[in-house]
Protein backbone atom coordinates (compact mmCIF):
# COMPACT_ATOMS: atom_id res chain seq x y z
CA UNK A 1 0.00 0.00 0.00
CA UNK A 2 2.72 2.13 0.75
CA UNK A 3 4.92 1.85 -2.66
CA UNK A 4 1.76 1.74 -4.26
CA UNK A 5 0.44 5.41 -3.06
CA UNK A 6 4.56 6.66 -4.06
CA UNK A 7 4.37 5.52 -7.57
CA UNK A 8 0.78 7.33 -7.85
CA UNK A 9 2.56 10.71 -6.64
CA UNK A 10 5.80 10.27 -9.07
CA UNK A 11 3.46 9.61 -12.06
CA UNK A 12 0.78 11.70 -11.20
CA UNK A 13 3.41 14.57 -10.78
CA UNK A 14 4.59 13.83 -14.27
CA UNK A 15 0.93 14.31 -15.18
CA UNK A 16 0.25 17.86 -13.63
CA UNK A 17 3.24 19.32 -15.58
CA UNK A 18 2.03 17.77 -18.95
CA UNK A 19 -1.20 18.86 -17.82
CA UNK A 20 -0.12 22.62 -17.07
CA UNK A 21 2.38 23.47 -19.71
CA UNK A 22 -0.57 21.93 -22.44
CA UNK A 23 -2.94 24.31 -20.68
CA UNK A 24 -0.67 27.64 -21.08
CA UNK A 25 0.06 26.71 -24.15
CA UNK A 26 -3.64 26.52 -25.11
CA UNK A 27 -4.34 29.45 -23.17
CA UNK A 28 -1.45 31.52 -24.82
CA UNK A 29 -2.48 30.11 -28.10
CA UNK A 30 -6.24 31.17 -28.07
CA UNK A 31 -5.71 34.40 -26.42
CA UNK A 32 -3.21 35.46 -29.21
CA UNK A 33 -6.08 34.25 -31.76
CA UNK A 34 -7.69 37.10 -29.75
CA UNK A 35 -11.55 35.70 -30.70
CA UNK A 36 -14.24 34.47 -28.67
CA UNK A 37 -13.76 30.37 -28.62
CA UNK A 38 -13.55 29.89 -25.14
CA UNK A 39 -15.46 27.04 -25.23
CA UNK A 40 -12.97 24.95 -27.82
CA UNK A 41 -10.32 26.54 -25.42
CA UNK A 42 -11.60 25.71 -22.05
CA UNK A 43 -13.09 21.56 -23.35
CA UNK A 44 -9.47 21.06 -23.77
CA UNK A 45 -8.28 22.64 -20.58
CA UNK A 46 -10.77 20.00 -19.35
CA UNK A 47 -8.81 17.09 -20.74
CA UNK A 48 -5.64 18.09 -19.93
CA UNK A 49 -6.76 18.29 -16.24
CA UNK A 50 -7.70 14.97 -16.55
CA UNK A 51 -4.61 13.53 -17.57
CA UNK A 52 -2.57 13.24 -14.14
CA UNK A 53 -5.85 10.82 -12.77
CA UNK A 54 -5.45 8.96 -16.11
CA UNK A 55 -1.81 8.96 -16.37
CA UNK A 56 -1.67 7.84 -12.32
CA UNK A 57 -4.57 5.10 -12.91
CA UNK A 58 -2.97 3.64 -15.89
CA UNK A 59 0.71 3.19 -14.98
CA UNK A 60 -0.25 2.25 -11.49
CA UNK A 61 -1.29 -1.23 -13.20
CA UNK A 62 -4.75 -1.20 -10.77
CA UNK A 63 -5.07 -4.44 -9.34
CA UNK A 64 -8.73 -6.31 -10.32
CA UNK A 65 -10.20 -5.46 -6.91
CA UNK A 66 -9.27 -1.89 -7.22
CA UNK A 67 -11.08 -1.47 -10.70
CA UNK A 68 -13.92 -3.43 -10.02
CA UNK A 69 -14.60 -1.35 -6.79
CA UNK A 70 -14.54 1.80 -9.02
CA UNK A 71 -16.87 0.21 -11.76
CA UNK A 72 -19.23 -1.17 -9.20
CA UNK A 73 -19.45 2.62 -7.31
CA UNK A 74 -19.61 3.99 -10.53
CA UNK A 75 -22.73 2.00 -11.51
CA UNK A 76 -24.29 2.31 -8.48
CA UNK A 77 -24.03 6.64 -8.85
CA UNK A 78 -25.55 5.91 -12.42
CA UNK A 79 -28.10 3.49 -11.22
CA UNK A 80 -29.13 6.21 -7.69
CA UNK A 81 -30.84 8.52 -9.95
CA UNK A 82 -33.34 5.46 -10.96
CA UNK A 83 -33.73 4.25 -7.58
CA UNK A 84 -34.49 7.12 -6.73
CA UNK A 85 -36.82 8.77 -9.11
CA UNK A 86 -39.63 7.81 -6.98
CA UNK A 87 -38.62 10.65 -4.38
CA UNK A 88 -39.68 14.41 -5.74
CA UNK A 89 -36.61 16.57 -7.00
CA UNK A 90 -34.00 14.05 -5.23
CA UNK A 91 -30.72 13.42 -7.52
CA UNK A 92 -28.34 11.53 -5.57
CA UNK A 93 -25.87 11.28 -8.38
CA UNK A 94 -23.17 13.70 -6.63
CA UNK A 95 -23.96 12.87 -3.33
CA UNK A 96 -22.92 8.85 -4.26
CA UNK A 97 -19.79 10.28 -5.77
CA UNK A 98 -19.07 12.43 -2.85
CA UNK A 99 -19.43 8.95 -0.37
CA UNK A 100 -17.29 6.89 -3.16
CA UNK A 101 -15.19 9.80 -2.89
CA UNK A 102 -14.61 9.52 1.00
CA UNK A 103 -14.93 5.94 0.87
CA UNK A 104 -11.93 5.01 -1.82
CA UNK A 105 -10.18 8.37 -1.56
CA UNK A 106 -9.14 11.20 -3.61
CA UNK A 107 -7.92 9.69 -6.70
CA UNK A 108 -10.60 6.65 -7.13
CA UNK A 109 -13.00 9.06 -5.93
CA UNK A 110 -12.36 11.53 -9.34
CA UNK A 111 -12.66 8.44 -11.34
CA UNK A 112 -15.98 7.33 -9.92
CA UNK A 113 -17.15 10.91 -10.90
CA UNK A 114 -16.25 11.98 -14.48
CA UNK A 115 -16.95 7.79 -15.18
CA UNK A 116 -20.40 8.35 -13.71
CA UNK A 117 -20.37 11.56 -16.04
CA UNK A 118 -19.35 9.87 -19.50
CA UNK A 119 -21.64 6.31 -18.29
CA UNK A 120 -24.68 8.47 -17.95
CA UNK A 121 -24.39 10.79 -21.25
CA UNK A 122 -23.95 7.55 -23.05
CA UNK A 123 -27.40 5.95 -22.05
CA UNK A 124 -28.79 9.40 -21.60
CA UNK A 125 -26.93 11.02 -24.29
CA UNK A 126 -24.23 13.02 -24.79
CA UNK A 127 -23.59 16.96 -25.17
CA UNK A 128 -21.43 19.58 -24.95
CA UNK A 129 -22.16 19.60 -21.49
CA UNK A 130 -20.40 16.11 -21.22
CA UNK A 131 -16.77 17.15 -20.59
CA UNK A 132 -17.97 19.96 -18.39
CA UNK A 133 -20.04 17.22 -16.17
CA UNK A 134 -17.27 14.65 -16.11
CA UNK A 135 -14.97 17.69 -14.45
CA UNK A 136 -17.57 18.26 -11.91
CA UNK A 137 -18.57 15.12 -11.31
CA UNK A 138 -15.24 14.14 -10.60
CA UNK A 139 -14.24 16.93 -8.32
CA UNK A 140 -16.86 16.23 -5.86
CA UNK A 141 -15.22 12.85 -5.61
CA UNK A 142 -12.26 14.13 -5.81
CA UNK A 143 -13.27 16.66 -2.87
CA UNK A 144 -15.17 14.30 -0.79
CA UNK A 145 -11.83 11.75 -0.72
CA UNK A 146 -9.36 14.85 0.02
CA UNK A 147 -11.21 16.27 3.25
CA UNK A 148 -11.55 12.38 4.01
CA UNK A 149 -8.00 12.11 4.41
CA UNK A 150 -7.16 15.21 6.30
CA UNK A 151 -9.94 13.82 9.03
CA UNK A 152 -11.82 17.12 8.45
CA UNK A 153 -14.93 14.54 8.05
CA UNK A 154 -15.81 11.29 9.17
CA UNK A 155 -18.42 9.14 7.68
CA UNK A 156 -19.96 7.84 11.32
CA UNK A 157 -21.09 11.87 11.67
CA UNK A 158 -22.97 12.59 8.78
CA UNK A 159 -24.16 15.55 9.24
CA UNK A 160 -21.05 18.09 8.13
CA UNK A 161 -19.91 15.95 5.13
CA UNK A 162 -23.82 16.43 4.30
CA UNK A 163 -23.70 20.58 4.66
CA UNK A 164 -19.88 20.27 2.67
CA UNK A 165 -21.62 18.05 0.46
CA UNK A 166 -24.67 19.97 -0.55
CA UNK A 167 -22.71 23.67 -0.66
CA UNK A 168 -20.00 22.04 -2.96
CA UNK A 169 -23.00 21.61 -5.00
CA UNK A 170 -23.82 25.67 -4.90
CA UNK A 171 -20.46 26.69 -5.28
CA UNK A 172 -18.88 24.14 -7.24
CA UNK A 173 -19.88 21.88 -8.99
CA UNK A 174 -23.35 23.45 -9.89
CA UNK A 175 -21.22 26.36 -11.04
CA UNK A 176 -18.70 24.49 -13.27
CA UNK A 177 -21.88 23.30 -15.24
CA UNK A 178 -23.58 26.54 -15.90
CA UNK A 179 -20.65 27.93 -17.24
CA UNK A 180 -20.78 25.24 -20.02
CA UNK A 181 -24.42 26.80 -20.30
CA UNK A 182 -22.95 30.32 -20.89
CA UNK A 183 -20.07 29.13 -22.94
CA UNK A 184 -22.47 27.50 -25.57
CA UNK A 185 -24.95 29.91 -25.33
CA UNK A 186 -23.32 33.19 -25.01
CA UNK A 187 -20.78 34.51 -27.88
CA UNK A 188 -19.41 37.42 -25.72
CA UNK A 189 -18.39 36.79 -22.16
CA UNK A 190 -19.03 39.45 -19.85
CA UNK A 191 -20.35 40.52 -16.69
CA UNK A 192 -23.43 40.26 -17.97
CA UNK A 193 -23.82 37.28 -19.81
CA UNK A 194 -22.22 35.44 -17.20
CA UNK A 195 -23.81 36.99 -14.28
CA UNK A 196 -27.68 36.14 -15.85
CA UNK A 197 -26.73 32.53 -16.51
CA UNK A 198 -25.06 32.05 -13.08
CA UNK A 199 -27.80 33.72 -11.64
CA UNK A 200 -30.55 32.06 -13.14
CA UNK A 201 -28.78 28.93 -12.30
CA UNK A 202 -28.75 29.15 -8.52
CA UNK A 203 -32.57 27.96 -7.88
CA UNK A 204 -31.66 24.91 -9.55
CA UNK A 205 -28.33 24.46 -7.98
CA UNK A 206 -29.87 25.14 -4.68
CA UNK A 207 -32.10 22.26 -5.43
CA UNK A 208 -29.73 20.26 -6.36
CA UNK A 209 -27.58 20.93 -2.99
CA UNK A 210 -30.49 19.98 -1.19
CA UNK A 211 -30.64 16.60 -2.44
CA UNK A 212 -26.85 16.19 -2.18
CA UNK A 213 -27.00 16.97 1.18
CA UNK A 214 -30.24 14.97 1.75
CA UNK A 215 -28.07 11.82 -0.07
CA UNK A 216 -25.32 12.29 2.02
CA UNK A 217 -27.08 12.36 5.16
CA UNK A 218 -28.87 9.64 5.00
CA UNK A 219 -26.57 6.94 2.60
CA UNK A 220 -23.08 8.35 4.05
CA UNK A 221 -23.03 5.88 7.20
CA UNK A 222 -24.87 2.88 5.61
CA UNK A 223 -22.29 2.52 2.65
CA UNK A 224 -19.51 3.25 4.18
CA UNK A 225 -20.21 0.85 6.73
CA UNK A 226 -20.55 -1.69 3.70
CA UNK A 227 -16.94 -0.65 2.03
CA UNK A 228 -15.57 -1.00 5.25
CA UNK A 229 -17.12 -4.10 5.90
CA UNK A 230 -16.14 -5.27 2.61
CA UNK A 231 -12.35 -4.09 3.15
CA UNK A 232 -12.27 -6.14 6.76
CA UNK A 233 -13.83 -8.92 5.23
CA UNK A 234 -11.54 -9.28 1.83
CA UNK A 235 -8.75 -8.29 3.45
CA UNK A 236 -8.16 -5.24 1.30
CA UNK A 237 -5.94 -2.96 3.79
CA UNK A 238 -3.07 -5.57 3.84
CA UNK A 239 -3.28 -6.57 0.69
CA UNK A 240 -1.72 -5.37 -2.94
CA UNK A 241 1.86 -5.52 -1.33
CA UNK B 1 -37.22 0.80 -46.90
CA UNK B 2 -36.07 1.07 -43.97
CA UNK B 3 -32.41 3.83 -43.47
CA UNK B 4 -28.71 2.33 -43.38
CA UNK B 5 -26.47 5.06 -42.52
CA UNK B 6 -23.41 4.22 -44.52
CA UNK B 7 -21.34 6.46 -42.46
CA UNK B 8 -21.91 4.70 -39.13
CA UNK B 9 -20.27 1.29 -40.86
CA UNK B 10 -17.20 3.20 -41.34
CA UNK B 11 -14.44 2.74 -38.64
CA UNK B 12 -15.07 3.86 -34.94
CA UNK B 13 -11.87 6.62 -35.69
CA UNK B 14 -13.36 8.10 -38.45
CA UNK B 15 -16.89 8.27 -36.72
CA UNK B 16 -15.71 10.14 -34.05
CA UNK B 17 -13.06 12.25 -36.04
CA UNK B 18 -15.84 13.39 -37.93
CA UNK B 19 -17.63 14.47 -35.68
CA UNK B 20 -15.05 16.15 -33.21
CA UNK B 21 -14.59 18.28 -36.55
CA UNK B 22 -18.28 19.06 -37.08
CA UNK B 23 -19.20 20.49 -34.13
CA UNK B 24 -15.63 22.23 -33.51
CA UNK B 25 -15.91 23.97 -36.77
CA UNK B 26 -18.91 25.07 -35.86
CA UNK B 27 -18.38 26.49 -32.85
CA UNK B 28 -15.51 28.51 -34.98
CA UNK B 29 -17.57 29.97 -37.80
CA UNK B 30 -19.67 32.63 -36.79
CA UNK B 31 -20.10 34.15 -40.67
CA UNK B 32 -23.71 33.81 -41.57
CA UNK B 33 -23.02 31.63 -44.51
CA UNK B 34 -21.16 29.25 -42.67
CA UNK B 35 -24.11 29.01 -40.09
CA UNK B 36 -26.54 28.29 -43.21
CA UNK B 37 -24.18 25.51 -44.29
CA UNK B 38 -24.12 24.04 -40.86
CA UNK B 39 -27.54 23.63 -40.06
CA UNK B 40 -28.44 22.51 -43.40
CA UNK B 41 -25.59 19.81 -43.11
CA UNK B 42 -26.60 19.49 -39.43
CA UNK B 43 -30.62 18.75 -40.38
CA UNK B 44 -29.83 16.89 -43.16
CA UNK B 45 -27.79 14.10 -41.74
CA UNK B 46 -30.20 13.88 -38.49
CA UNK B 47 -32.51 13.65 -40.67
CA UNK B 48 -31.83 11.00 -42.88
CA UNK B 49 -30.66 8.76 -39.65
CA UNK B 50 -33.94 9.15 -37.63
CA UNK B 51 -36.81 12.07 -38.11
CA UNK B 52 -38.86 11.09 -35.28
CA UNK B 53 -35.87 12.08 -32.84
CA UNK B 54 -35.59 15.36 -34.78
CA UNK B 55 -39.14 16.25 -34.23
CA UNK B 56 -38.92 15.72 -30.42
CA UNK B 57 -36.09 18.25 -30.26
CA UNK B 58 -37.19 20.77 -32.82
CA UNK B 59 -39.41 22.58 -29.92
CA UNK B 60 -36.36 22.53 -27.97
CA UNK B 61 -34.05 24.17 -30.28
CA UNK B 62 -36.82 26.92 -31.96
CA UNK B 63 -37.46 28.19 -27.95
CA UNK B 64 -33.65 28.37 -27.37
CA UNK B 65 -32.89 29.89 -30.51
CA UNK B 66 -35.80 32.49 -29.89
CA UNK B 67 -34.67 33.22 -26.62
CA UNK B 68 -31.21 33.70 -27.17
CA UNK B 69 -31.97 35.85 -29.62
CA UNK B 70 -34.04 37.86 -27.82
CA UNK B 71 -32.04 37.76 -24.55
CA UNK B 72 -28.81 38.93 -26.49
CA UNK B 73 -29.81 42.54 -26.68
CA UNK B 74 -30.69 43.10 -23.02
CA UNK B 75 -27.34 41.94 -21.82
CA UNK B 76 -25.19 43.32 -24.81
CA UNK B 77 -25.98 46.77 -25.76
CA UNK B 78 -23.39 47.86 -28.58
CA UNK B 79 -24.49 48.09 -31.78
CA UNK B 80 -25.55 51.35 -34.20
CA UNK B 81 -29.26 50.45 -34.87
CA UNK B 82 -31.02 51.09 -31.78
CA UNK B 83 -34.55 49.76 -32.41
CA UNK B 84 -36.15 50.93 -29.05
CA UNK B 85 -35.16 52.00 -25.87
CA UNK B 86 -36.10 50.56 -22.52
CA UNK B 87 -35.01 50.85 -18.62
CA UNK B 88 -34.26 54.57 -18.44
CA UNK B 89 -32.89 54.27 -21.89
CA UNK B 90 -30.80 51.11 -22.19
CA UNK B 91 -31.08 50.33 -26.13
CA UNK B 92 -31.92 47.35 -27.96
CA UNK B 93 -29.89 46.91 -30.77
CA UNK B 94 -30.46 45.44 -34.24
CA UNK B 95 -27.07 44.40 -34.03
CA UNK B 96 -27.03 42.45 -30.88
CA UNK B 97 -30.01 40.90 -31.91
CA UNK B 98 -28.37 39.46 -34.98
CA UNK B 99 -25.37 38.51 -32.90
CA UNK B 100 -27.97 36.61 -30.69
CA UNK B 101 -29.57 34.75 -33.81
CA UNK B 102 -25.82 33.63 -34.89
CA UNK B 103 -25.14 32.53 -31.39
CA UNK B 104 -28.98 30.73 -31.45
CA UNK B 105 -28.06 29.04 -34.70
CA UNK B 106 -24.82 28.21 -33.05
CA UNK B 107 -26.60 26.13 -30.37
CA UNK B 108 -29.55 24.87 -32.37
CA UNK B 109 -26.73 23.16 -34.99
CA UNK B 110 -24.90 21.96 -31.79
CA UNK B 111 -27.85 20.30 -30.52
CA UNK B 112 -28.89 18.46 -33.33
CA UNK B 113 -25.01 17.46 -34.88
CA UNK B 114 -24.95 15.91 -31.11
CA UNK B 115 -28.48 13.84 -31.72
CA UNK B 116 -26.92 12.15 -34.80
CA UNK B 117 -23.41 11.87 -32.91
CA UNK B 118 -25.36 9.91 -30.05
CA UNK B 119 -27.21 7.71 -33.06
CA UNK B 120 -23.72 6.92 -34.33
CA UNK B 121 -21.47 6.34 -31.52
CA UNK B 122 -23.02 3.12 -29.63
CA UNK B 123 -21.20 2.28 -26.61
CA UNK B 124 -18.97 -0.58 -28.49
CA UNK B 125 -17.63 2.22 -30.73
CA UNK B 126 -16.92 4.54 -27.43
CA UNK B 127 -14.94 1.89 -25.61
CA UNK B 128 -13.43 0.51 -29.13
CA UNK B 129 -12.01 3.96 -29.43
CA UNK B 130 -10.58 4.87 -26.09
CA UNK B 131 -9.45 0.80 -25.30
CA UNK B 132 -6.50 1.48 -26.55
CA UNK B 133 -5.10 4.89 -25.09
CA UNK B 134 -6.67 3.85 -21.98
CA UNK B 135 -6.72 -0.02 -21.58
CA UNK B 136 -7.56 -0.34 -18.09
CA UNK B 137 -10.16 3.01 -17.95
CA UNK B 138 -12.08 1.12 -20.93
CA UNK B 139 -12.06 -2.27 -18.94
CA UNK B 140 -13.86 -0.60 -16.37
CA UNK B 141 -16.39 1.28 -18.57
CA UNK B 142 -16.91 -1.65 -20.13
CA UNK B 143 -17.34 -3.44 -16.65
CA UNK B 144 -19.60 -0.43 -15.65
CA UNK B 145 -21.73 -0.83 -18.77
CA UNK B 146 -22.25 -4.42 -18.14
CA UNK B 147 -23.46 -4.03 -14.13
CA UNK B 148 -26.02 -1.29 -14.84
CA UNK B 149 -28.77 -3.91 -15.93
CA UNK B 150 -27.42 -6.40 -13.34
CA UNK B 151 -28.16 -3.49 -10.35
CA UNK B 152 -31.54 -2.86 -11.67
CA UNK B 153 -32.50 -6.08 -11.88
CA UNK B 154 -31.04 -6.88 -8.38
CA UNK B 155 -33.07 -3.54 -6.86
CA UNK B 156 -36.03 -4.35 -8.65
CA UNK B 157 -35.61 -8.50 -6.22
CA UNK B 158 -34.88 -6.34 -3.57
CA UNK B 159 -37.90 -4.00 -4.08
CA UNK B 160 -40.06 -7.48 -4.59
CA UNK B 161 -38.69 -8.74 -1.54
CA UNK B 162 -39.42 -5.78 0.42
CA UNK B 163 -43.03 -5.77 -0.93
CA UNK B 164 -43.90 -9.07 0.49
CA UNK B 165 -43.46 -7.84 3.97
CA UNK B 166 -45.28 -4.61 3.47
CA UNK B 167 -42.95 -2.17 2.46
CA UNK B 168 -44.11 -0.99 -0.56
CA UNK B 169 -44.44 2.89 0.38
CA UNK B 170 -41.80 5.04 -1.71
CA UNK B 171 -40.33 7.17 0.80
CA UNK B 172 -36.94 8.47 1.50
CA UNK B 173 -36.43 5.87 4.38
CA UNK B 174 -37.63 2.42 1.96
CA UNK B 175 -36.15 3.80 -0.99
CA UNK B 176 -32.64 4.57 0.67
CA UNK B 177 -33.00 0.73 2.37
CA UNK B 178 -33.32 -0.60 -1.11
CA UNK B 179 -30.34 0.94 -2.43
CA UNK B 180 -27.99 0.35 0.89
CA UNK B 181 -29.13 -3.13 0.44
CA UNK B 182 -27.97 -3.10 -3.39
CA UNK B 183 -24.52 -1.48 -2.42
CA UNK B 184 -23.36 -4.27 0.23
CA UNK B 185 -24.23 -6.94 -2.62
CA UNK B 186 -22.58 -5.15 -5.20
CA UNK B 187 -19.56 -4.56 -3.36
CA UNK B 188 -19.15 -8.15 -2.17
CA UNK B 189 -19.47 -9.41 -5.55
CA UNK B 190 -17.23 -7.13 -7.18
CA UNK B 191 -14.64 -8.42 -4.76
CA UNK B 192 -15.91 -11.99 -6.15
CA UNK B 193 -15.27 -11.10 -9.75
CA UNK B 194 -12.46 -9.45 -9.35
CA UNK B 195 -10.79 -12.48 -7.09
CA UNK B 196 -12.31 -14.45 -10.40
CA UNK B 197 -10.16 -12.32 -12.95
CA UNK B 198 -7.08 -12.70 -10.62
CA UNK B 199 -7.62 -16.44 -10.43
CA UNK B 200 -7.77 -16.45 -14.09
CA UNK B 201 -4.41 -14.17 -14.83
CA UNK B 202 -5.41 -10.90 -14.84
CA UNK B 203 -2.63 -8.51 -15.40
CA UNK B 204 0.27 -11.44 -16.20
CA UNK B 205 0.53 -10.63 -19.59
CA UNK B 206 -0.74 -8.92 -22.20
CA UNK B 207 -4.47 -8.50 -22.57
CA UNK B 208 -6.64 -8.97 -25.94
CA UNK B 209 -9.08 -7.35 -27.02
CA UNK B 210 -12.00 -8.06 -29.31
CA UNK B 211 -13.66 -5.66 -32.15
CA UNK B 212 -15.28 -6.18 -35.24
CA UNK B 213 -14.49 -2.41 -36.63
CA UNK B 214 -11.61 -3.12 -39.46
CA UNK B 215 -9.29 -0.07 -41.08
CA UNK B 216 -9.42 -0.67 -44.49
CA UNK B 217 -8.98 0.92 -47.83
CA UNK B 218 -12.20 2.71 -47.64
CA UNK B 219 -11.38 4.04 -44.19
CA UNK B 220 -8.34 5.35 -45.64
CA UNK B 221 -9.61 6.96 -48.70
CA UNK B 222 -12.21 8.86 -46.39
CA UNK B 223 -9.27 9.61 -43.83
CA UNK B 224 -7.33 11.57 -46.58
CA UNK B 225 -10.19 13.27 -47.49
CA UNK B 226 -11.79 14.47 -44.40
CA UNK B 227 -7.72 16.00 -43.41
CA UNK B 228 -7.58 17.68 -46.49
CA UNK B 229 -11.32 18.94 -46.56
CA UNK B 230 -10.33 20.26 -42.74
CA UNK B 231 -7.20 21.66 -43.44
CA UNK B 232 -8.99 23.70 -46.03
CA UNK B 233 -11.38 24.92 -43.54
CA UNK B 234 -8.29 25.51 -41.20
CA UNK B 235 -6.56 27.59 -44.10
CA UNK B 236 -9.96 29.47 -44.61
CA UNK B 237 -10.23 30.28 -40.72
CA UNK B 238 -6.72 31.41 -40.68
CA UNK B 239 -6.56 34.02 -43.45
CA UNK B 240 -9.69 35.77 -42.34
CA UNK B 241 -12.28 34.32 -44.39
CA UNK B 242 -14.67 33.35 -42.34
CA UNK B 243 -14.12 36.71 -40.48
CA UNK B 244 -17.61 38.43 -38.94
CA UNK B 245 -18.00 41.63 -36.77
CA UNK B 246 -21.35 42.75 -35.71
CA UNK B 247 -20.73 45.58 -33.34
CA UNK B 248 -20.95 48.33 -33.88
CA UNK B 249 -22.06 47.32 -37.24
CA UNK B 250 -22.53 44.07 -38.85
CA UNK B 251 -19.82 43.12 -41.68
CA UNK B 252 -19.10 40.10 -43.00
CA UNK B 253 -16.22 38.24 -45.39
CA UNK B 254 -17.96 38.71 -49.01
CA UNK B 255 -17.82 35.14 -50.89
CA UNK B 256 -16.02 36.95 -53.35
CA UNK B 257 -13.34 36.48 -51.18
CA UNK B 258 -10.80 33.26 -52.44
CA UNK B 259 -10.23 32.59 -48.57
CA UNK B 260 -14.04 32.79 -48.06
CA UNK B 261 -14.78 30.70 -51.15
CA UNK B 262 -12.45 27.81 -50.25
CA UNK B 263 -13.47 27.44 -46.98
CA UNK B 264 -17.17 27.46 -47.76
CA UNK B 265 -16.70 24.81 -50.15
CA UNK B 266 -14.28 22.41 -47.98
CA UNK B 267 -16.96 23.02 -45.14
CA UNK B 268 -20.04 22.38 -47.25
CA UNK B 269 -18.57 19.11 -48.56
CA UNK B 270 -17.23 18.09 -45.35
CA UNK B 271 -20.64 18.52 -43.88
CA UNK B 272 -22.34 16.49 -46.51
CA UNK B 273 -19.82 13.54 -46.33
CA UNK B 274 -22.30 10.95 -44.58
CA UNK B 275 -25.18 12.73 -47.05
CA UNK B 276 -23.17 11.34 -50.26
CA UNK B 277 -22.34 8.32 -48.77
CA UNK B 278 -25.56 7.07 -48.22
CA UNK B 279 -26.88 8.49 -51.38
CA UNK B 280 -24.51 6.55 -53.05
CA UNK B 281 -25.24 3.32 -51.27
CA UNK B 282 -28.66 4.14 -51.95
CA UNK B 283 -28.41 4.23 -55.79
CA UNK B 284 -26.15 1.34 -56.03
CA UNK B 285 -28.52 -0.79 -54.19
CA UNK B 286 -31.34 0.85 -56.25
CA UNK B 287 -29.43 0.12 -59.53
CA UNK B 288 -28.41 -3.58 -58.23
CA UNK B 289 -31.97 -4.34 -57.56
CA UNK B 290 -33.30 -2.80 -61.20
CA UNK B 291 -31.06 -5.45 -62.60
CA UNK B 292 -32.73 -8.90 -61.35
Amino acid sequence: MQTESKQVTKKTWLGIIIAIVLMAATVAISYKMGDTKYYVASVLCIFYAMIPFVMGFENRKPMPREMVTIAVLTALAVISRVIFIAIPFCKPVIGVIFIAGMGMGAGSGFMVGALTAIVSDIICGQGPWTPWQMLAFGLAGFIGGVLCRKGLIKGDKPLVPAIISGLLCIIVVGPILDTSTLLVMSNMVDTTSAGAVYLSGLPVNAVLGAATFVTVLVLAKPMLEKLDRVKVKYGMMEEEE
Amino acid sequence: MDRVDTFSTYNPILNFAYFIGAIGLGMIFMHPLFLVVNLVGAFAYALTQDPKKVKKLMPLVVIMFTLITLINPLLNTNGKTVLFTWLHGRPYTLESMCWGMVTGSMFAAIIIWFAAYNHVMTSDKFVYLFGKVVPSISLVLTMILRLIPNFQKKANQIMAARASIGMTEKNMENVSAVFSALTGWALEGGIVTADSMRARGYGSGNRTTFSIYRFDKRDVAMLVAMFVLISGCVVCALMGGAEVTFVPDIQTAPITNMATALGIICYGLFLLIPIVLNTVEALRWHILRSRI
